[in-house]
């Protein structure tokens, strides 16, 4: 329950870290402003919403792909950290997924917060390429924590 | 579990994950040339004309709260002396775009515009990897607008975005001629000013001046009270946004 209590906690923040991306300054100014928390909710909600509007189906897709594998991985690395297994962060593959996906117009949002937008679009997929290999590496590294985890319950008899 | 294993089970995932950041990385740094690249075409690919901006664009830094943008002498949708205006910087290839035109623009113009709330300025921002067509039909529109002012280039602009299919090869120049005749334009006047690309200067300013807002992608809008001076202070909005969110903003507007 615990774990996937995380899963979905990170997966929701994976989203809406996208959402924030896209559109910063609004968000920013909305809530560092003299705004109420119905204008902020209000914004919030819309934004959110947005995502069905500002991207295209397979962004889309594969946004909640990368969300929820991102869940799924930091819940697990989490739990090992709670074993005493050490702190190791896992952002490679969702930060990828971040670059690709979320893109809510002609232009990365993330990319463009490095001074690069645009850049993305002369690659043959538009930039899909990013979400395919996020999403890829987000597999493998839960497979292998998966798996890894399941040896750990093997008890050596001597 | 004995420390082999476990140094396993933490170095696989880890080993994953630092290969992915190299590759994120590389790409940055690969994606960064190409922009270098992209910018300096902006405005100026496949083009011979002189332009606004030549050496790369420099990106401005944003300020945290609202942004002053400038209208410029661009078309203007709705009643000039608004209260509130939205500074729209868009591209007639961008799938986007047209989505916003198609699903939301239609709204904000009945509960906004027609109302004489609030007026909308068009500024181009042809996006380099969907030209020439882009820069093309930016052109076309203010050829438009020469022969029938802001009317006419709505007009023109409507036909546009309704008959494109986007990502940079949504119309061709046949298409654009039987606009430029639909909409009742001197073909021949049209056809002039389109050839000797008469408006690329007004277009690569707006370049320019999106580039110095921070518009780096399409549609990106700027919502703000009206104000003197040709130019607003605006709060920006990034991508199709539904309907509810330019609510949101222009009904929050102190």
């Amino acid at each position: 329950m615990k774990f996937l209590l995380t899963a979905l906690s990170v997966s929701l923040f994976y989203i809406l870290l996208n959402v924030y991306i896209s559109n910063y300054q609004v968000i920013n100014q909305a809530f560092l402003g003299d705004f109420t928390f119905e204008y902020r909710s209000a914004l919030m909600f819309s934004l959110i919403q947005g995502l069905t509007t500002a991207l295209s189906a397979t962004s889309l897709i594969f946004l909640m792909i990368i969300s929820v594998l991102t869940g799924l991985n930091s819940a697990m690395l989490i739990k090992k950290v709670n074993k005493g297994g050490g702190v190791h962060l896992m952002f490679g593959g969702s930060m990828l997924g971040t670059l690709g996906s979320g893109c809510v117009s002609c232009g990365l949002p993330l990319l463009g917060v490095l001074g690069m937008s645009g850049s993305i679009a002369y690659l043959p997929f538009k930039g899909l390429e990013f979400s395919v290999l996020s999403a890829g590496l987000l597999l493998i590294s839960f497979y292998l924590l998966l798996r890894n985890s399941k040896k750990e319950c093997v008890i050596k008899s001597s | 579990m004995d420390s082999d294993n476990n140094s396993t089970f933490i170095s696989t995932p880890l080993a994953i994950v630092l290969g992915s950041f190299v590759i994120a990385v590389a790409i940055l740094i690969s994606g960064g040339v190409i922009q270098l690249q992209g910018v300096k075409t902006l405005g100026a690919q496949a083009s011979p004309l002189p332009q606004v901006g030549a050496s790369p664009l420099p990106q401005a830094e944003e300020p945290a709260g609202p942004m002053e943008v400038s209208l410029d002498d661009d078309p203007v949708m709705g009643d000039k002396n608004a209260p509130l205006t939205m500074v729209e910087f868009s591209d007639y290839e961008c799938p986007f775009c047209k989505r916003y035109f198609d699903q939301t623009l239609p709204e904000i113009k009945k509960d906004y515009v027609d109302s004489g709330k609030l007026k909308i300025v068009f500024r181009d921002l042809p996006l380099s990897f969907h030209d020439p067509m882009a820069t093309t039909e930016a052109i076309a529109a203010n050829c438009a607008r020469e022969q029938g002012g802001d009317s006419k280039y709505f007009q023109f602009h409507d036909e546009m975005f309704k008959r494109t299919t986007s990502n940079g090869d949504g119309l061709d120049r046949a298409e654009i001629d039987k606009i430029a005749a639909d909409v009742g334009l001197n073909a021949s006047n049209f056809k002039t000013c389109l050839d000797t690309e008469k408006y690329k200067d007004e277009v690569s300013k707006d370049l320019a001046d999106a580039s110095n807002v921070g518009a780096d992608g399409t549609p990106t809008f700027f919502i703000g009270k009206s104000e003197a001076g040709n130019k607003i202070t605006g709060t920006k909005l990034v991508g199709a946004q539904p309907y509810s969110a330019f609510k949101t903003i222009l009904d929050g507007i102190k």
